[in-house]
């Protein structure tokens, strides 16, 4: 879906793959975010086709992008997919530079503090 | 019975008699005046003796000969009266025939079955007559029912390309601005709506007993044909697949297949409670492989279920005429694929209470599942063929498609125009007519078909976050269609994640929050449009570069950041810098890491670089 301007149809509806979520429960994640597949932790008996997939593309590390390429889904959809593996433990985020980068968690507290205040 | 009505001889033989007893009583008193007469009596008296005894005679010979004609007459008439007869019990067959067996044959629009042989050729010709002038009533019945369903199909192509063509713009946009989440979501529910459309549009062609009007070109693994239909109801969320039996079933079948499984998922949604999940398990068999959907509802009592169960295995053929006032087309259609291609359907008591469908796919319609190269999404991936040729429908879907094809061929900007100039406008009466059916996988309280209330009232905020959306895509569209492909509308850096607690932890931390549809419950289901997007505006996941416009869009982002939005500009600006900043290192990194990675990694560094 993602290659060009071509349309392809799939059979499978985007928000059956997510139930309907296109939010992911995490917003780290980025197009250019660093996957891993954890080892040892096989996809579980529940896990849908595409996260099986999904799971045993990571193995070697990829990029949200080159995932959502290889599986020809939207970037923002794989985010979720992604998301929730990651949740569930079977992917992590490969990102060394992000834990010194962002902001302190002072700021980030008072930032949330002033947040809820509105 | 003779003698009524045969003039001459009846009344020769009555008076015969009498003319016989006459002449004797005649000689019996002039016999003795004769002898006792001195005049020469006696020769006078043999004369009238023998006179009156001729006369006697005769009378007899008379009324003996008219009695025989008049036997022979009787047995004529006898004769006669039993041909009548066989004609009229052969009329009264002929007509017997005509009402019992003819008339309801033609009334149910069934080969008129032959009248019996008949000799009378009166009758044979009226009865013949008749019989054309059925026959002629018949076919023009039969004509004028064809023009009806062709006409229905061609409409119902038409709804249906035009549904198609609602999904592929929504997949368009989501193209166009691959990050946004709010993009996507707005995608899936137009995408959802409208696979609903086509689906019953679908059903239209099908009970016309055309063929469903799209098709695949590969074979498609059978969790996903299950997917694939469960994506075509309302309460999709409640489907809950199970077994991989590691079976796909043929190209030319997935289509009907999914189409049936739809159909069998919505009944069983739709007659369950909506706190219960459609259960499907998939496996396989010796002799192909089985569906089998069980719903918690109530089921149906015996008569029903027997019905039912006709209609689904395709004993019982339901045209469109037969539908009725309130349409069932569901098992009909069922019925209509399963005796088209040979699928087994049966409907039985579920042991969870409600009903069972099963649904066997003979062996020779399904194959192996082709082990995917890169673990690719499974196959099945294909083009839908545009539909019939003959059906006046095809326009649209040439249309459509040869605008596709011109998109193909040339650039970007060209397509562009005509195709979202006309999309936002179908988006802002979107929000307006808010049959939303997922805010979120949580199962409603009310009933099915009441499901979509609850999610009006669940949704109820987010018309107004869509007008927003809609509106800042009409405005950037307006201005500059060829650019708007790349700058998603809401490229306003508004960095504000979804969940406060979340960010806290680092990102690298693996988290074991619920993942999954509990996760979705736990989400709260109104959300601002600028509340959880991506942070980062990139244009990436198109593999194809695009630096330059990335390059033009770039100085735009930063001044829109502070023009659009000005209710959130202030929890921007802490946020913002943190944003920036990972960007910024996410820039320097990315590239080191990802040497192996192709395209589109080092396109996110290339476009972040432009910054």
């Amino acid at each position: 879906m993602s290659q060009g301007d071509e349309y392809r149809d799939h059979p499978v509806r985007s928000y059956v793959l997510t139930s309907g979520r296109a939010h992911p429960t995490r917003n780290t994640l980025r197009p250019e975010t660093l996957l891993v597949a954890v080892d040892g932790r096989p996809a579980p008996t529940t896990a849908t086709r595409q996260q099986r997939d999904l799971v045993r593309l990571c193995r070697g590390t990829l990029a949200l992008a080159e995932v959502a390429a290889y599986l020809a889904l939207p970037v923002s959809l794989v985010a979720v997919l992604v998301s929730d593996l990651v949740d569930s433990g079977h992917l992590t985020i490969r990102s060394n530079h992000q834990a010194h980068v962002l902001p302190g968690r002072d700021i980030l507290e008072k930032v949330l503090d002033g947040l809820r205040n509105i | 019975m003779s003698s009524t009505s045969s003039t001459p001889p009846s009344r020769l033989r009555q008076v015969a008699p009498w003319v016989s007893v006459v002449g004797v009583a005649a000689f019996v008193l002039v016999a003795p005046a004769l002898y006792t007469s001195q005049w020469g009596g006696k020769t006078l008296g043999w004369i009238v003796g023998i006179a009156a005894i001729l006369l006697a005679v005769v009378a007899a010979i008379v009324a003996q000969r008219s009695a025989t004609t008049d036997v022979a007459e009787s047995r004529m008439y006898v004769h006669r009266a039993r041909v009548f007869e066989k004609i009229a019990e052969e009329r009264r067959a002929a007509l017997d025939a005509l009402v019992t067996q003819q008339l309801p044959a033609f009334l149910a629009n069934d080969p008129v079955p032959p009248l019996p042989r008949i000799d009378d050729d009166q009758s044979l010709k009226r009865l013949e007559e008749a019989g054309i002038a059925l026959t002629q009533v018949q076919e023009e019945r039969v004509a004028r029912r064809d023009a009806v369903q062709v006409a229905v199909v061609s409409l119902g192509r038409k709804v249906q390309a035009s549904a198609h063509r609602i999904q592929e713009e929504a997949s368009r946009m989501v193209q166009r601005h691959p990050t946004d989440p709010d993009i996507l979501q707005t995608s899936m529910r137009v995408d959802h709506a409208a696979a609903q459309q086509a689906r019953q549009a679908q059903s239209l062609a099908a009970l016309c007993g055309e063929w469903p009007g799209q098709q695949w070109n590969e074979p498609l693994a059978l969790p996903d044909v299950v997917q694939g239909a469960a994506g075509r109801i309302t309460a999709f969320h409640r489907v809950e697949v199970s077994g991989d039996p590691g079976v796909a079933v043929s190209a030319r079948i997935v289509e009907p297949l999914i189409h049936l499984v739809a159909e069998l998922l919505a009944n069983a949604t739709q007659s369950s409670p909506p706190t219960t999940q459609v259960l499907v398990a998939l496996r396989q068999v010796q002799r192909g492989a089985v569906i089998e959907i069980d719903d918690c509802g109530v089921g149906l009592d015996a008569k029903q279920l027997d019905q039912a169960r006709d209609i689904a295995s395709g004993k019982k053929q339901v045209s469109i005429t037969d539908l009725g006032e309130i349409p069932q087309t569901g098992l009909a259609v069922v019925g209509t694929y399963a005796r088209r291609h040979g699928f087994r359907v049966d409907i039985t008591e579920s042991v969870y209470g409600g009903l069972r469908a099963i649904v066997m796919i003979p062996g020779e319609l399904t194959e192996p599942v082709a082990p995917s190269d890169l673990g690719g999404s499974g196959g099945g991936e294909a083009v839908r063929v545009p539909s019939v040729p003959t059906t006046p429908s095809l326009p649209t879907r040439g249309t459509s498609s040869a605008a596709t094809a011109i998109a193909d061929v040339s650039a970007p900007a060209e397509f562009s125009d005509p195709a979202e100039a006309a999309e936002p406008r179908r988006k802002a009466a979107e929000p307006t007519e808010p049959v939303t059916p997922f805010s979120g996988a949580v199962p409603a309280v009310t009933a099915a078909p009441e499901a979509a209330p609850r999610e009006r009232t669940g949704s109820l905020a987010e018309p107004a976050g869509l007008a927003d959306a809609v509106d800042e895509k009409e405005s950037t569209l307006s201005d500059e269609p060829w650019s708007s492909p790349s700058t998603p509308p809401s490229a306003t850096v508004t960095d504000r994640p979804p969940r406060g607690h979340e960010r806290l932890e680092g990102p690298d931390t693996t988290t074991t929050t619920s993942p999954g549809s509990p996760a979705a419950e736990t989400r709260p289901t109104r959300r601002g449009p600028d509340d959880d997007e991506f942070p980062e505006p990139i244009a990436l996941p198109q593999r194809r570069s695009r630096r330059e416009e990335a390059e033009a869009i770039a100085p735009t982002v930063s001044g829109e950041s502070n023009g659009k939005h000005t209710r959130s500009v202030r929890q921007q600006t802490a946020e913002e810098a943190g944003q920036w900043m990972g960007a910024f290192f996410s820039v320097d990194k990315t590239p080191g890491n990802a040497i192996d990675s192709s395209d589109p990694s080092a396109d996110a560094g290339a476009t972040s670089e432009d910054r």
